[in-house]
């Protein structure tokens, strides 16, 4: 990873305790450190290289708000000419001076900037405006192709801040920033240009601003992409205290945490605070400068004019334009370099969007699998380096059979279930369905064979249908109403007030969490795959319910191989095939009857289930 | 700003959108005003400039030196003070807005917790954080423009006096001209509103689409559901565009207008002034002044509708705030605050009773009953339909309450931190947190964490934990606040049978003496009983213990025993 540590939001508790750091220390230290568990952020190299590539991929775009923006300019710049002309001619010879033909010059030139501004106006949001989406899509789609364990180490409030946040200020930066900057370099162009027709010599004059501009820009810009960085960092950190107050209103109410919650946020408030004068300081000690430059070249635009105008080698004429041409150039410095600045956050914020494609890809074996039957190899794999969950598990699953896992909590039954649907490939070992890896297949291709469901149910935003049509985008009604039919939800997926349509998840109807794990079951029915792994999929339901539910799902599909991980064991002894796993290993592996009959563990956690020890 | 964040924000006023704004900037007045004083200062500067230019290009066209050399030290003059007042204004502006942004989200904060559970259940978290942060950002926004908006005005004024001194005619044309222009620009700002508005509608949807995918990664993954997810969400993306497309016409409509209209004046005073000239009634060097004046303009006018637009946006967004703000608490609660621990808690609407230090469990056909009831007898929703000895619930304190009954609900949140800070919570002292873990069986949670022992780090809400390990550290952290009523739903519904024997066993040692009431179905909870009671259509059906109830009914028998 290149690019230079930087803190990031999720800071660890202590941060909390601590009052915020003294911003004399901030400068220098940079406060948090960077463990390997935080999604990477961009280099700035990195991103200059992103903005370079998005500009030279939108070249006809650019050029096209360019030109029209040099014809705005330069009809703008007519009008000072037009004027100097006339003051020339009046200070010479008033009454031969056309003052109609002025105004009439500068009424057209007018009408020519302001239809000219609109539309390149226009044409610079709907660039900008393209360029934001292609962004935003481009950033979603890396996002859901993320391999899991990464998004959970880093905390999905870290991948929120940024797909929420961070895209938000580079909507800002984007619409306004880029075409401004865009206008204003033209505008800066165009307006030397008409200096240097009028008379060259003032060029060097009116550049006599630069190498300060530029002294102080620069060492601005040195320190504060950084700042800015850590800044939104430290608002985004706001925010996750908020969201969790929020979605843990009810823990926090319970546990009186109240007050906790206030100094958390205070807390957090008063480091984004401390980040924003320190900014402040940034900006303090480069606009004032850059200001006076903008003051300054108009004072020695007279001196040298007048000069001149004594030897008699310019004319008021002259020095009137260039007085008012360098006065015009002011509006677009400013401009430019205030947008500079508010890019400065949306560039902190692209590091943190460019980032998410800095992390490692998931690795991709191309094959096609042959056949349904699931096989796994001396499967070990761990969370933490030292400690392997599974140690060594081999077994084969032939098509059609109906598997169910169970054991101890923790024995590393979960884990089992997302190395089988290829969530993940396992540390060493191999999970093979119809003999392709699965762990290493493309999304688009597991999908269709393995699908998984978990105890973790979630309702996206939209509609019933388009949560249900997830797994399958072409599904008709009828196949969604039997996909309902198959977890016996359709008894209150008509009563929903506009049936399929009804809008559900955040601000639509709220769903029971044991709504919710049918709808995941729907979802799973739509997909259709041959193996389907179920990982506590109905335990929020009621036990009635659920052995209605799973009977009603049995008879759909009929012919599926379906690995069922329960700690309900009524699952268990309808299942034609048991795997007992404790401690990372197969303990047990047979029909109810043989394992009841072997009196091994399985009897045991059986006769405990039931209460008959 | 040194004293931010507030120690204590204040009580708003938000009888409506403009006492609530007045209130902030009552509140933050000596910034506003300091702001102001550097804010006419820098744009005065600006102001008076064309005047100095003209006089120094006349003092050119009449050869003299020494009036030349004047004119421009007091341009380099005013250059220094322009940039140091402007500066100066930046900060106190900037002080300003993030005075009035902190103070709004402390208050937001407060209102947050001071809703507690009932937060949740009546605005969405989305909407919270989009008030916190959109409306807020607006509602600030609206202060860090008065200084400049007060400076424009006052230079306006000015540069009117100055022209009405040379030519009474343009003058007048300026000074009526000028609010004349601004009412001219006021009857777009209305629809570019609402169409901000509708693009800000457009980008909230995709942005509750993409901080769905993120919430609903597994699930997706789980699915194979990217695809038709990135679909829709390329949809409400390319919404988000044209929305943002139709914004941008209408803003550049306004911004083309905020050059052709000043652009009337400079015709007029180029028309008029060159006349002036022409007759010999006006110098060179004062048209090229009024010439600046006249294009100066274009300042007061873009601030004045950039003005008008924020205030219009905070005012549209203080609505939102005082929405949020006025949301009240599903239970007024009262001030007794001395609830007796070891009193009869009885709902009124099951006639449960709850005996002091018995170990009951009630078992439900419908586990939304057992939610509700559970919810209930914690005080979450109509507390004034359950009584704890001779009182009504709602007679109490909210904290009183809480403090003496706590009400675990069926899949409570885990908050981000370390084990030591998720246990550090209010509690009785009467177990540590070691025995409360073993009470739960959740030792073996900590061995999977980054961390040792109280330092483990739990990723936020504790997504990388399984169903039941999060269950166990929650009823851990339950048993360790040891309140004198406990109330848990289901929360053993996601562990095995081994696990759960061991918790029932612990769990009714550790509450023995103590009120403990659990919803479960399960028969190695219901073995540990003191008393069952089994409720059916949010009735009681049938009470007594375990076994008793297994002889007696049927029904129970079906609902509670297991196996073929």
């Amino acid at each position: 990873m290149k690019g230079k540590p930087v803190s990031e939001d999720h800071l660890p508790p202590s941060a909390f305790r601590s009052p915020p750091p003294n911003t004399a220390r901030i400068p220098t230290d940079f406060g948090f450190e960077r463990s390997s568990s935080r999604l990477p952020i961009a280099s700035v190299q990195t991103v200059n290289k992103e903005l370079v590539a998005l500009i030279s991929k939108h070249k006809r775009g650019f050029f096209l708000v360019a030109a029209l923006q040099f014809v705005t300019v330069a009809s703008a710049l007519v009008i000072p000419r037009t004027f100097g002309n006339l003051l020339g001619q009046l200070g010479k010879n008033p009454q031969k001076a056309n003052i109609s033909l002025t105004v009439t010059i500068v009424a057209t030139a007018l009408v020519v900037q302001t239809i000219f501004s609109y539309w390149t106006k226009v044409k610079a949001s709907v660039l900008g405006e393209f360029v934001l989406s292609s962004l935003r899509e481009r950033f979603l789609e890396r996002v859901v192709e993320l391999p899991p364990n990464v998004v959970e180490r880093a905390g999905s409030g870290e991948l929120l801040s940024r797909t929420t946040t961070d895209i938000d200020h580079i909507t800002w930066a984007v619409r306004d920033a880029f075409p401004i900057i865009t206008i204003s370099l033209v505008e800066i162009a165009s307006i030397f240009i008409a200096i240097a027709f009028t008379a060259p010599i003032f060029i060097a004059v009116v550049m006599i601003g630069a190498p300060v501009i530029f002294a102080v820009t620069r060492r601005y810009l040195r320190k504060s992409p950084q700042a800015y960085r850590v800044e939104s960092s430290s608002y985004a950190l706001m925010n996750s205290v908020l969201v969790e107050s929020a979605e843990s209103g009810r823990t926090i109410d319970a546990l009186r945490l109240g007050e906790d919650r206030i100094e958390r946020s205070d807390s957090a408030l008063g480091r984004w605070i401390e980040w924003e004068r320190y900014t402040l300081r940034l900006r303090t000690a480069w606009f004032p400068f850059v200001e006076m430059s903008y003051i300054f070249p108009l004072g020695v635009v007279l001196l040298v004019g007048a000069y001149f105008y004594n030897l008699g080698t310019m004319t008021i004429a002259q020095i009137t334009a260039s007085l008012l041409y360098a006065q015009m150039a002011i509006d677009p410095l400013e401009g430019m370099l205030w947008w500079i600045d508010e890019l400065q956050g949306g560039k902190a914020s692209l590091s943190r969007l460019l980032g998410i494609h800095e992390i490692q890809e998931r690795e991709i074996r191309i094959s096609e699998p042959d056949g349904f039957e699931v096989r796994g190899e001396e499967i070990r794999y761990g969370y933490k380096k030292d400690r392997d969950v599974l140690n060594g598990i081999s077994f084969i699953i032939e098509p059609g059979t109906r598997v169910a896992i169970v054991g101890p909590s923790g024995a590393g039954k979960s884990t089992l279930g997302k190395l089988l649907a290829g969530i993940q490939p396992p540390r060493s070992g191999t999970v093979t369905v119809g003999g392709s890896e699965v762990g290493y297949l493309p999304v688009e291709q597991t999908r269709g064979h393995v699908a998984l469901v978990t105890q973790e149910h979630h309702i996206f935003v939209g509609t019933l249908r388009e949560n249900i049509s997830l797994a399958n985008a072409d599904a008709t009604d009828e196949e969604i109403w039997e996909a309902l039919v198959a977890v016996d939800a359709h008894l209150w997926a008509r009563e929903l007030v506009a049936g399929l349509e009804t809008p559900v998840g955040i601000g639509g109807t709220r769903l029971l969490p044991p709504q919710a794990q049918q709808v995941a079951l729907a979802r799973l029915v739509l997909a259709d795959p041959h193996t389907l792994i179920l990982d506590e999929a109905t335990s929020l339901l009621d036990q009635r319910s659920a052995r209605h539910l799973e009977a009603s799902l049995n008879s759909v599909l009929e012919g599926r191989t379906v690995i069922a991980i329960a700690h309900r064991l009524q699952s268990a002894h309808d299942a034609d095939i048991i795997a007992v796993i404790e401690d990372g290993k197969i303990s047990e592996w047979g029909s109810h009857a043989a394992l009841m009959k072997a009196d091994g563990p399985y009897a045991t956690l059986w006769k405990s289930w039931r209460d008959e020890s | 700003m040194d004293s931010l964040p507030f120690y204590e924000p204040g009580v708003p006023n938000i009888s409506s959108p403009f006492a609530f704004l007045l209130w902030i900037a009552r509140n933050q007045l000596k910034v506003i005003l300091f702001g102001s004083v550097f804010g006419i200062l820098s744009i005065a500067s600006l102001a008076v400039m064309p005047g100095f230019l003209g006089r120094a290009i006349q003092a050119i066209a009449d050869h003299d030196p020494s009036a030349l050399t004047r004119w421009v030290l007091i341009i380099f003059a005013l250059g220094i003070a322009q940039s140091i007042a402007g500066v100066l204004r930046h900060r106190w502006a900037v002080a300003s807005w993030i005075i009035a942004a902190t103070r709004l989200k402390q208050i937001i904060a407060r209102k947050a917790s001071n809703l507690g559970a009932d937060l949740p259940r009546l605005i969405s978290t989305g909407e919270v954080v989009s008030v916190n942060n959109n409306d807020v950002e607006r509602m600030a926004r609206g202060f860090d423009n008065i200084p400049r908006l007060i400076g424009s005005v006052l230079s306006f004024i000015f540069v009117a006096i100055v022209l009405i001194r040379s030519s009474p005619t343009i003058g007048l044309i300026v000074i009526l001209g000028v609010p004349l222009m601004a009412l001219a620009i006021a009857p777009i700002i209305g629809p570019l509103q609402e169409r901000e508005a509708e693009q800000r509608k457009k980008l909230g949807h995709s942005t509750n689409l993409a901080s769905d995918t993120v919430a609903g990664l597994r699930v997706l993954r789980g699915i194979g559901g990217e695809e038709a997810f990135i679909q829709r969400f390329k949809i409400a993306s390319q919404e988000v565009r044209a929305a943002a497309v139709r914004t941008a016409r209408t803003r550049s409509l306004l911004q083309a207008l905020q050059i052709v209209l000043p652009g009337v004046f400079v015709l007029i005073v180029i028309y008029a002034g060159g006349n002036l000239v022409v007759e010999g009634r006006m110098k060179v060097g004062e048209l090229l002044s009024f010439y600046g004046y006249s294009a100066f303009l274009v300042l007061p006018l873009r601030v004045m509708t950039e003005t008008a637009q924020r205030m219009t946006s905070a005012a549209v967004s203080a609505r939102r705030v005082i929405a949020l703000l006025s949301v009240s608490t599903l239970n007024h609660w009262g001030g007794n605050e001395s609830p007796d621990g070891n009193a009869l808690l009885k709902d009124e609407v099951s006639g449960i009773e709850i005996h002091p230090r018995e170990l009951l469990v009630i078992v439900s056909e419908d586990p939304v009953i057992a939610d509700e009831l559970s919810d209930r007898l914690g005080g979450y929703v109509d507390a004034e339909k359950v009584t704890l000895g001779d009182y009504s619930l709602i007679e109490f304190s909210r904290d009183a309450i809480r403090r003496t009954i706590y009400s675990q609900e069926k899949e409570p949140a885990i908050l981000s931190g370390t084990i030591g800070s998720i246990f550090s919570v209010p509690n009785s002292g009467r177990l540590s947190i070691d025995e409360a873990i073993d009470a739960a069986s959740a030792r073996n949670i900590l061995d999977s964490l980054e961390g040792e022992g109280l330092d483990a780090e739990v990723v936020e809400r504790g997504r990388t934990l399984s169903g039941g390990e999060r269950q166990r550290l929650a009823l851990a952290r339950t048993l360790y606040v040891d309140a004198p009523i406990v109330i848990l739903d289901d929360p053993t519904s996601a562990v095995d049978a081994h696990t759960e024997t061991r918790i029932a066993l612990r769990l009714s040692e550790v509450r023995a003496g103590r009120t403990t009431v659990i919803f479960s179905n399960s028969p190695l909870i219901l073995d540990r009983a003191d008393r069952v009671e089994f409720i059916l259509n949010g009735a009681i059906q049938e009470q007594g213990t375990h076994h008793e109830l297994l002889l007696r009914s049927q029904r129970y028998r079906e609902l509670v025993m297991r196996g073929a």
